[in-house]
């Protein structure tokens, strides 16, 4: 006898004895099955927006480059030195001169009277 | 996606087979319900989403890995118990059934010829052998011969190479034949 003739002539013996399992343990497979499918949870019911999602993805995906935009702009780095204070202090202890953030015009326009400095 | 309906008849259409599979395994009727009833809710909880079609190699898979635990932690439970109980008698492990099996083979060769088996001896004797087949070979087997699965699926649900499925069928076929024969009973 072959290998698949075996396991034909034991899965039929089985299949056969599938019945015989008696009453109380069907019942508890019974009891079992209805319990599991009671727990069908938010996989098995997507939920109207996942929903939505799936059939349109563009305009959630636009969305959330929006707002990825929107973080990196407002957590960018300070782009400009004088924004974080150091500037000021070069200048208050005369490591920089003034008129290296002055206006120059206004710097040499010496009928304007006295000397205008703007810093910005 | 399946319907609660096609789940339904999906499971009650597998949840006695489930169960022998947890019983030749376990030996245990109450450990394998709770088995079979751990792999069905893992199943809905978990895989409802999925196509009616991909839910049979799913279960099963489920169903492996909740025997496989229900080992893990018996050994783990085991290990304390040890601890705790240091003389206690290591013959009592499963492992030593091939030996019990050979108790009942010469005890139903006592019984007759073959003609006078009754199909429930039959099925019985066939049962006790699965029941004395290493664990991998048996699984091998009944995801083979039982559950009807390729060679490839059954690898993926057992997680081993194709090869080492066909190396367990061809043992437990040779070692079911020969259990069956030393018992009288044609397979």
């Amino acid at each position: 006898m072959n290998e698949e003739q075996l396991g034909r002539n034991i899965r039929q013996a089985l299949d056969a004895g599938l019945d015989d399992l008696g009453g109380d343990v069907a019942a508890r497979l019974a009891v079992a099955r209805l319990t599991a499918l009671e727990h069908r949870g938010p996989v098995g019911r997507p939920t109207p927006v996942l929903t939505l999602a799936r059939q349109h993805p563009w305009p959630g995906a636009l969305a959330l480059l929006a707002i990825l935009a929107a973080f990196l702009w407002v957590t960018r780095p300070a782009d400009t030195p004088a924004e974080d204070g150091s500037v000021d202090i070069l200048l208050l202890t005369g490591d920089i001169p003034p008129q290296a953030y002055a206006d120059w015009r206004l710097v040499h326009q010496e009928d304007v009277g006295p000397v205008c400095f703007a810093t910005f | 996606m399946a319907s609660t309906r096609e789940i339904d008849v999906f499971l009650a259409g597998v949840e006695r087979r489930a169960f022998k599979h947890a019983l030749f395994a376990t030996q245990d009727q109450h450990a394998a319900l709770d088995i079979v009833q751990n792999a069905m809710l893992k199943l809905v909880e978990r895989y409802a989403g999925k196509p009616a079609g991909e839910l049979p190699p799913l279960f099963q898979r489920i169903l492996q890995n909740a025997i496989y635990d229900h080992f893990r932690r018996a050994r783990v439970r085991d290990f304390w118990v040890r601890l705790v109980a240091p003389v206690a008698d290591k013959d009592e492990e499963p492992g030593e059934t091939l030996e019990a099996l050979a108790g009942h083979s010469e005890a139903a060769g006592q019984r007759g010829p073959e003609e006078e088996v009754s199909g429930r001896q039959r099925l019985a004797a066939i049962e006790k052998a699965l029941t004395a087949l290493p664990a991998r070979q048996r699984q091998a087997f009944l995801l083979r011969y039982w559950e009807e699965m390729d060679v490839a699926e059954t690898a993926r649900i057992m997680g081993c190479s194709e090869g080492s499925v066909k190396t367990h069928c061809f043992r437990a076929v040779n070692a079911l034949a020969a259990k069956l024969g030393e018992m009288g009973i044609k397979p």
